[in-house]
């Protein structure tokens, strides 16, 4: 008589082919940018766009914010929008005596899924429960690259 | 007398021999180039032309008329390809625009402006590998991103009034 193979393993490899056939969403926001037509500041102007006013380009700055994602939750270090862009570009920026930043491109290398975040987090309480000296962390980064720019009127 | 071995078409002899086999071994050469090769791999998503200013704008390029910015988003989709060809997460160009839709109006915008789009593409040869082997699923990623901006000009918050600054 042919042995019945047990119910668990039918389970697990339905419920391994669902979740690699379950899409995942990761979304990375930053906070706003300036709006056209820009208010009168003293800040520098940053748009993934043109620049509203002629202007000469003083250069090119790109930025890789790094940082480390620990336990699947707590996100330490530069690997952030805003910080790389309303931070870093922005520094840089001004330092080059830039009045704005135009035709921003930016790029969120790898970010977490919700599932993927959920799966560290596990991995870290079963690091916990065993015991063992183990942190899980992955490395982030977000890249940021953008045309340093002077109005010349 | 009688060949041993029988053969449909008679084999060239001499240097008719050499050319021949030269001449095969090219063509094979081109036709597995090709097959490589020629496999390009397209990807689309349509986008729906907006029909009225409430409609989402969807644009790779800058808005000229004055707007408001909301922010930058990006959105990634993960998933794997089965058995080389079944995209069933929806990690193509589609699904990208459609998902992030929604994360547009969330954050109180009505058009996602410079976007940039990136996505994983196999060619069919490689599809195939990935049919064969179908217990190596192949990894798949699209990524779409832009600026978020509600269209129209800026609303400056008006100055508010002293406190206590009469009835």
């Amino acid at each position: 008589m042919r042995p019945r193979q047990p119910r668990c393993c039918s389970a697990v490899a339905l419920a391994a082919v669902g979740l690699l056939s379950s899409g995942c969403n990761a979304v990375s926001s930053g906070s706003a940018l300036s709006s056209v037509p820009a208010p009168k500041s003293n800040t520098v102007f940053l748009t993934t766009g043109d620049a509203p006013r002629p202007f000469k380009t003083l250069g090119f700055v790109q930025i890789r914010g790094y940082g480390v994602q620990v336990a699947g939750f707590a996100d330490v270090g530069d690997a952030d929008l805003d910080k790389t862009i309303k931070g870093a570009l922005a520094n840089e920026a001004a330092k080059m005596g830039g009045q704005a930043v135009i035709h921003i491109e930016f790029l969120d290398e790898n970010p977490s899924t919700d599932a993927e975040r959920v799966q560290a987090a596990m991995q870290q309480v079963q690091n916990l429960a065993q015991r063992k000296p183990e942190v899980e962390k992955k490395d982030r980064y977000v890249t940021v690259v953008g045309e340093v720019v002077q109005f010349t009127e | 007398m009688a060949s041993p071995v029988s053969c449909p078409i008679a084999a060239p002899s001499g240097i008719f021999a050499v050319v021949f086999t030269v001449t095969v071994s090219r063509l094979a050469r081109v036709a597995a180039a090709l097959a490589m090769a020629g496999c390009s791999a397209v990807s689309y998503a349509p986008i729906r032309t907006p029909q009225s200013p409430q409609d989402l704008l969807i644009t790779q390029q800058s808005l000229r008329e004055p707007y408001e910015s909301k922010g930058v988003v990006q959105l990634t989709r993960k998933g794997v390809l089965l058995f080389g060809f079944a995209d069933i997460p929806g990690t193509n160009l589609e699904a990208a625009v459609d998902e992030i839709a929604p994360e547009v109006r969330r954050r109180g915008g009505d058009a996602l402006v410079n976007v940039r789009i990136e996505q994983t593409q196999y060619t069919t040869a490689q599809r195939i590998f990935g049919a064969i082997f179908f217990f190596v699923p192949l990894p798949s990623e699209v990524t779409i991103n832009g600026e978020v901006v509600r269209r129209g000009a800026v609303v400056e918050p008006a100055p508010t009034p002293a406190a206590g600054g009469g009835s």
